[in-house]
């Protein structure tokens, strides 16, 4: 069973990838998409997205670049590459076999 | 993001901190925005966008982490990987260290000579405007200087300062049980200021320390207060009696100061030096020094010394005439001999190097091909070509860095020897020790070898196409390649062993031919010691001359003595001289090319007792005293060049330097070779010593038996005539030939050391090679023999291959000799640097070492039986 700091890990990497398939965006453009698609039942930590952005993106899973934003600032956009679709694909089918494994647990155990 | 840009972005770390500062702050930004539409005021909306994000500083940390962690995660993995890999192919770690740490290792022993000989500054303050002064003639010939001189130029020079003298002799100490003898120096007052030399006890010289009238004081060295006076205070203020005049003890040197030798006890001021005279200007013997002064240039130094030695040489026109005087920093003087040779040592070794480089890259080659199946494997699970090229560098480094440490060990105990065994002929104050230098050089040099034995493995991962299989040994082209790099690798280290053991059967070819040179005298049997009387109990040169007459006859009643004389310069002492010298019976050459030749004294009975060939005429003789007719004896050489094919005899030589006194020559001796085996031309003149007498003498004794069992009864024999006379140097006249011997046999003895082992490995290189791709064609050569082929056929086949790789190797290594050996010739006697029949003999024997390698595995070849190797697939 993985730890539990990796199924943390392993969700919010899938959650960015999710929202990065609608198309590129900045750090604080991500964290507002999922906090309002969620409902705002699911609020990211600053201090959580960051590092996993920086670590998807040393993974291949993203690249970035930086652009002008909506507000002419500067800022840094990331977008998914081919690599991150396939590792999306790959997760979602995880996760859906690891929710329906608890489930199964909590049903029975 | 590959590998190479995150390796740039840690390397980047700067760019990394601002664009992430940067990105952040927007994040802030966009938050107080949000929060200003909401409705909050400028200044809270910043406060909670602020609060909300947290802990700005941890969040950049833990994003800075995830860069850092990645690589070092991914290094500490190549880590453990290699070390389990290297593990577990012990054979091939193992000889993949030892070669390169063999290599290292001498190479950074060879680096710590280097750079503690020519590059670390000498250990005095402001090395480089440390000047040596010496007279130069018209020629170039350098000489020492006058003490008179180097008066007139302190006063004259305004571009240098703290001018001093120094020169080195024996000191006579009486006053004890035994008289003793001390290593002494004589110097001027300025000499311990000018090297910065501070005093442990007391003082050093001071300015008037060396004013005639002064009293006299010495100071003494750490060394000699400890041993011999135990390191007492009341050492201070001693009365010490030297040479015969009582000297007060001002000081003693901090432990640290060895100058001019190592062995230097007492320090004297210069006017005491008893060949001295106030005033003197001729018979110079005096080493110079001065410091460039601030606001000067070396060059304005030399120029100004240049026109200060011309005055001098118009005011006194009889000593002075042509002598100029040459400035040269000390360090460069120090080390003129030697840096030759020791870059020659140095040269050596990088070949070695060199050469096990291209063994263990061989070796890792080999070793990436048959890893091939795993690469494979690792390919097809998604292991990226970089991922594997990293682990590949690791691996390398690793070895590498192994072979770093062993080596730094290696060349800690080659430091130790290559300093003991040459502590006589390193300058002193030269310290070769392994330090931080050496062993960053060690350690770069380990990198770059590292990084060259991985390149052609490295080259040969990223060839693979695909990620699929590689299917062994099917795809011929590719084999053949490979081969063909493998191949080049030992042709080259084929090349590199030939001129490497080219120059070391040149340099030990010139070396048997320098031991096989007759010195023109017999050295068994021959004790010598020094001794010089003082010259206050001894002033007349009469009296100094049947002191030592006296001493000869009282050593020729000895039983174990067959015959004694004495001499002033003994040969392959160190000492000697040499003179000017006109003949009357044809004009004078013109000035600043006067004739010059080694001039000696010698006793009646010298030439006998050394076994100098009479040749005309007759020796010197006890007729031959200070009221008979002044004579002289010349060696053959002599006579030969100024009357050739003439009787020399009843010719007279005039010598200005000798009261200008006119000597006829009596007698021809045979040339002997008075300070170097290799000197060509000996033009020598021997005057009787009873006419010309000095304060010093040098005893020649033949033996009966073992010269040392001889010394004690000779000693006493000399202090029967005077109890209060120190001798010294006590030793036989073979053993000074066998120390210069010795000395030279240094660089060859370590270049055929080298060769022999560069030999070693670049058989071990052939051998890899032809046996690997024996064992590769195992299933071709049953093949051949299935189809009827013989097995001397197969053997055949894979010596060719080793003769050929010989051929070339050799071809191309010969070229490299005839270009590179021209760069021994300083060192070199008797034998040309493009001697053929030195060249033919190793390349003889390289081919056979080289043949021998491959031999071996092709007896394996013979050996080959069919069925099993077909069925090898």
């Amino acid at each position: 069973m993985a730890r539990q700091n990796d199924v943390l890990q392993g969700t919010l990497d899938l959650l960015i990838l999710r929202t990065l398939k609608h198309g590129p965006a900045h750090g604080y453009g991500i964290a507002g998409r999922i906090q309002r698609i969620s409902g705002e039942a699911l609020r990211v930590e600053e201090g959580s997205l960051y590092p996993a952005l920086h670590r998807i993106e040393q993974l291949g899973w993203v690249k970035s670049e930086w652009r002008l934003s909506e507000t002419n600032r500067r800022a840094k956009y990331y977008c998914l590459t081919a690599t991150g679709s396939k590792q999306l694909l790959e997760a979602q089918k995880h996760w859906g076999k690891l929710t329906a494994a608890v489930a199964k647990v909590l049903k029975f155990a | 993001m590959s590998w190479v840009s995150r390796l740039v972005c840690s390397l980047r770390g700067e760019k990394l901190d601002r664009d992430l500062s940067d990105e952040l702050a927007f994040h802030v930004e966009m938050k107080t925005r949000d929060l200003i539409e909401a409705g909050l005021s400028l200044e809270e909306a910043r406060r909670q966008a602020r609060r909300h994000f947290g802990n700005l500083a941890l969040t950049k940390e833990r994003t800075r982490d995830v860069h850092i962690l990645r690589s070092l995660d991914a290094l500490a993995r190549d880590l453990r990987f290699s070390i389990r890999t290297l593990g577990r192919s012990r054979t091939f770690t193992g000889v993949a260290v030892l070669t390169l740490a063999l290599g290292l290792g001498a190479n950074i022993a060879v680096f710590s000579l280097v750079h503690g000989l020519l590059v670390r500054p000498l250990p005095f303050p402001d090395p480089q405007n440390l000047l040596l002064l010496s007279a130069v003639d018209s020629k170039g010939r350098e000489d020492f200087i006058s003490y008179t001189d180097l008066q007139d130029w302190r006063r004259q020079s305004k571009s240098l300062e703290h001018f001093s003298a120094y020169v080195t002799q024996s000191v006579n100490r009486t006053g004890e049980r035994e008289p003793e003898r001390l290593n002494g120096a004589f110097v001027s007052a300025e000499f311990f200021e000018l090297l910065g030399a501070r005093a442990a006890l007391g003082r050093t010289f001071q300015a008037g320390d060396d004013q005639p009238g002064a009293p006299p004081v010495v100071v003494a060295s750490y060394e000699l207060w400890q041993s011999q006076f135990g390191g007492a205070a009341d050492f201070l203020g001693k009365k010490l009696i030297l040479n015969g005049n009582p000297f007060t003890v001002a000081g003693v040197l901090s432990a640290e100061f060895r100058f001019p030798w190592s062995d230097t006890e007492i320090w004297i001021p210069y006017p005491y030096y008893p060949n001295y005279r106030p005033g003197q200007r001729g018979g110079a013997n005096a080493a110079g020094f001065a410091r460039v002064r601030p606001g000067y240039s070396r060059e304005q130094a030399q120029a100004e010394m240049t026109t200060i030695a011309g005055r001098l040489a118009a005011q006194f026109p009889d000593t002075n005439r042509d002598r100029g005087v040459r400035v040269c920093p000390f360090q460069e003087f120090l080390v003129r001999d030697l840096r030759s040779s020791v870059l020659l040592l140095w040269g050596a070794i990088l070949f070695v190097l060199l050469i096990a480089c291209a063994n263990v890259a061989n070796l890792a080659l080999s070793r990436i091909l048959s890893r091939d199946r795993e690469i494979g494997i690792r390919a097809a699970l998604g292991a990226g070509r970089s991922q594997l090229l990293r682990q590949l560098l690791v691996e390398n480094l690793l070895i590498a860095f192994a072979g770093g440490c062993l080596g730094l060990l290696l060349a800690h105990w080659g430091t130790q020897l290559l300093a003991a065994s040459q502590a006589e002929t390193l300058p002193v104050g030269t310290r070769v020790e392994l330090n931080a230098v050496s062993a960053a050089f060690g350690f770069s040099l380990a990198l770059v070898g590292g990084l060259f034995c991985g390149l052609l493995p490295a080259v040969h991962v990223l060839r693979r196409d695909g990620a699929g299989l590689q299917d062994r040994g099917r795809n011929a082209s590719e084999s053949r390649q490979r081969g063909f790099t493998r191949r080049l690798l030992v042709v080259a280290e084929i090349a590199l062993c030939l001129v490497l053991l080219a120059g070391a059967g040149l340099l030990l070819r010139s070396f048997a031919r320098l031991s096989g040179v007759d010195p023109g005298f017999r050295t068994a049997n021959l004790l010598t010691l020094e001794y010089r009387v003082p010259r206050n109990k001894y002033p007349r040169p009469q009296q100094q001359w049947n002191f030592h007459w006296l001493v000869v006859q009282r050593i020729r009643e000895l039983p174990g003595v067959r015959s004694a004389s004495a001499v002033l310069a003994l040969p392959f002492s160190g000492n000697g001289g040499q003179t000017t010298f006109f003949l009357p019976d044809r004009p004078e050459p013109p000035p600043g090319s006067e004739l010059r030749a080694s001039i000696n004294r010698a006793a009646p009975g010298f030439f006998e007792t050394l076994r100098i060939p009479l040749l005309r005429g007759r020796f010197i003789e006890e007729r031959d005293h200070a009221a008979a007719a002044p004579v002289a004896v010349v060696s053959q050489t002599f006579a030969q060049r100024y009357w050739p094919g003439q009787d020399p005899i009843g010719r007279q030589v005039r010598l200005p330097e000798f009261q200008n006194t006119a000597v006829t020559i009596v007698g021809v001796a045979g040339d002997i070779r008075h300070s170097h085996l290799e000197d060509p031309q000996p033009v020598q003149i021997y005057l009787p010593f009873a006419q010309h007498p000095h304060i010093f003498s040098t005893l020649v004794i033949e033996t009966r038996s073992d010269p040392m069992s001889c010394a004690n009864a000779v000693r006493r024999a000399v202090w029967s005539v005077d109890r209060d006379q120190p001798v010294w140097k006590v030793r036989t006249l073979e053993s000074l030939v066998s120390r210069y011997l010795a000395w030279r046999s240094f660089l060859p003895r370590l270049v055929s050391g080298f060769s022999a082992f560069a030999l070693l490995l670049a058989a071990l290189g052939v051998y890899g090679v032809i046996s690997y791709s024996t064992a590769r064609r195992t299933r071709e050569f049953g093949l051949r023999i299935a189809v009827g082929a013989q097995p001397r056929d197969v053997a055949r086949l894979v010596l060719g291959d080793g003769v050929r790789m010989t051929l070339a190797g050799i071809a191309l290594g010969s070229a490299g000799a005839l270009f590179l050996t021209p760069l021994l010739k300083s060192q070199l006697y008797g034998v040309s640097p493009s001697d053929p029949l030195t060249l033919l003999t190793v390349a003889i024997l390289l081919a056979l070492v080289a043949l021998l390698a491959s031999y071996l595995p092709a007896r394996r070849a013979l050996r080959v039986d069919p069925v099993t190797a077909l069925r090898h697939e």
